[in-house]
């Protein structure tokens, strides 16, 4: 495009070009968001890894395997904390414990035993036939008449009518108050439940007798429970005593079922003490070590692969996306608010430079550009298992190993470095058969310095000044 | 809880079929008692207080007034039926304690040498 516009051309031009950044502004949000996902898988796998290759290094706590895992490892502490002198410590005081426990039960049967509560048990306790037993249920038959009269006294106005001395001479409540009928009605409804012939000062006298026998059945009653739960508490810590001493004959009992499973956490709590420090060192520092047991090297590389995709994945998205998103979100901020200005009456005579527009243009191009990248960086690292082609030393770049050298990535310092360090470096594809290798041309791989071009794309709207235009 | 108006038409249809003329609402002054009776009959001297918030009875009828009304009737001179809203909840309750309250004043007045 090229001329002068007017400002409805312009601001028709200007909608254009929003709908293409925003495009591209969705687009690499939904692409950050796939990214994370893969992340997070490519994490998840590779803890599962450095628990498969903690395993391999440390099949057992023999003394033999602890001094094969140090070779392999550089790991002295794990020799030095002795997990199978440990292990055999904590087995034998265990056992000791074991011991001290049965010792302590068959005491304290002994002085349960002689306890008269427990001698006596059948005598005191036996259902029916226990002298408390049959204590108790006497007392419960000798209150029950007491408590029928108590019974048959509820009333909610009782205890006023005890109160005010209803239905004794010193009764002194007046006729001309309400309280006079009303407490005479509640006598009446309780004297009814007592027959014809009776009167209140009559049923008065039995209540407080029955009260009165009633409390004392009940302190009775009291006692002889609490002596009965005292004894059938002896009797229950017996029986449980007797229960732990069969368990411990029969090897059930709680700790010696820890006992037996003591080997199987020992074991694993070394070998998650082997993962934090697979998980702290540099696997490429202890290469050299592992190369001696390619078994346990293929694992350890394909847990060093795994870090390293998760590592070089999350790289891409902060470099090449998370910027260009930032910067397509300014810019789209910026076309919103020149849409409303030139939409406004007073600018509909104002002239524009076509041209000003090619800069939007080539902004959005260069957004999808970077989002193009890192999709194909993306594909080739999470596409990646040849984990056998890496090697744990200096001289491998893992980047080109999981992208088969095919994609450049300047912009990850560590790809940087390795490539100042090693400036006559050229990618030498691992053949399957053992020390043959392919050197890999990219000479005509456009080389780009993406983390050049992902900054400059960032800051794209840092040269203009008020406006786009 | 009875409204006054509920209490006082009860009470006014017990205390007629008694035989009492009770009028409503009987300014009464006699010494230090000074107040509207709700239903009296001057003559026989006998009627009933209904006691409500309601109607500002606890303000016209003070500790010391029921004090008053109740020397009174201990000494014969009047038959006051007192009764507290808060004290009755049920219609046929108040109907029944006033039948015994009027059977209690017919014993007092024939004791009396009064008639009816």
């Amino acid at each position: 495009m090229s001329g002068v516009l007017n400002s409805g051309q312009y601001v028709a031009e200007l909608h254009k070009a929003r709908t293409g950044v925003l495009n591209a502004y969705n687009q690499t949000r939904s692409q950050k968001d796939s990214c994370r996902r893969e992340v997070s898988t490519l994490v998840g796998r590779s803890e599962t890894a450095l628990s498969e290759l903690a395993q391999a290094i440390l099949p057992d706590l023999s003394s033999a395997a602890v001094e094969r895992a140090v070779q392999m490892t550089g790991y002295t502490t794990l020799a030095a904390t002795n997990p199978a002198g440990e292990l055999e410590l904590a087995q034998k005081q265990l056992l000791e414990s074991i011991a001290q426990r049965g010792v302590d039960i068959r005491n304290r049967i002994a002085v349960l035993e002689e306890h008269p509560e427990f001698q006596n048990r059948l005598l005191l306790r036996a259902p029916n036939t226990g002298t408390l037993v049959r204590e108790i249920a006497e007392i419960s038959y000798f209150r029950e008449p007491y408590v029928e009269t108590l019974r048959r006294c509820d009333h909610p106005r009782l205890q006023r009518l005890l109160e005010v001395n209803y239905g004794l001479p010193s009764y002194s409540v007046p006729f001309w108050r309400l309280s006079y009928y009303a407490d005479w009605k509640a006598g009446d409804e309780i004297v009814a439940k007592f027959g014809a012939d009776s009167d209140f000062a009559k049923v008065r006298a039995e209540f407080l007798t029955a009260r009165d026998a009633a409390a004392t059945y009940d302190r009775k009653l009291s006692k002889l429970r609490e002596e009965l739960a005292r004894g059938e508490s002896i009797e229950r810590e017996h029986q449980y005593l007797c229960d732990e001493t069969q368990q411990i004959q029969e090897g059930r009992h709680p700790l010696q079922e820890q006992y037996h499973r003591m080997p199987e956490q020992f074991l694993k709590e070394a070998r998650i003490r082997l993962e934090r420090y697979l998980a702290d060192v540099d696997l490429v520092a202890i290469g050299d070590r592992l190369a001696k047991y390619p078994d346990v090297e293929g694992m350890a590389k394909r847990y060093y692969g795994l870090k390293k995709q998760a590592e070089y994945l999350r790289k891409t998205s902060t470099e090449l996306l998370t910027n260009s998103e930032s910067g397509l979100a300014q810019t789209l901020s910026r076309l919103d608010r020149d849409i409303s200005k030139y939409n406004r009456p007073k600018y509909q005579y104002q002239r524009f430079q076509a041209d000003d527009l090619q800069k939007l243009q080539s902004r959005e191009h260069r957004a999808l550009d970077l989002l193009n990248r890192q999709r194909m960086a993306q594909a080739a690292i999470v596409g990646f298992a040849a984990y056998e082609m890496g090697r744990l030393d200096e001289d491998c770049l893992w980047w080109d190993v999981i992208t088969d050298g095919k994609v450049k990535a300047n912009y990850i310092d560590e790809v940087a470095q390795f490539k100042a360090m090693h400036p006559e470096y050229k990618y030498r594809r691992m053949k399957r058969k053992p020390g043959e290798t392919e050197i890999v041309d990219d000479g005509d791989l456009e080389l780009v310095e993406d983390a050049a071009y992902a900054i400059a794309n960032a800051g794209l709207d840092s040269d203009l000044s008020s406006d786009i235009s | 809880m009875l409204t006054e108006h509920e209490g006082c038409a009860i009470l006014k249809e017990a205390f007629l079929a008694a035989g009492y003329d009770i009028a409503d609402n009987v300014p009464f002054s006699e010494g230090n008692i000074q107040f509207n009776i709700d239903g009296f009959d001057a003559a026989a001297r006998v009627g009933f207080e209904f006691i409500t918030t309601e109607a500002g009875d606890r303000n016209e009828l003070t500790p010391e007034m029921i004090a008053a009304v109740e020397k009174a009737i201990e000494k014969g001179a009047l038959f006051l039926l007192l009764v507290d809203e808060e004290e009755i909840d049920a219609e046929d309750d108040l109907r029944n304690h006033a039948r015994r309250f009027l059977d209690r004043v017919a014993e007092r007045r024939r004791g009396a040498g009064v008639s009816r």
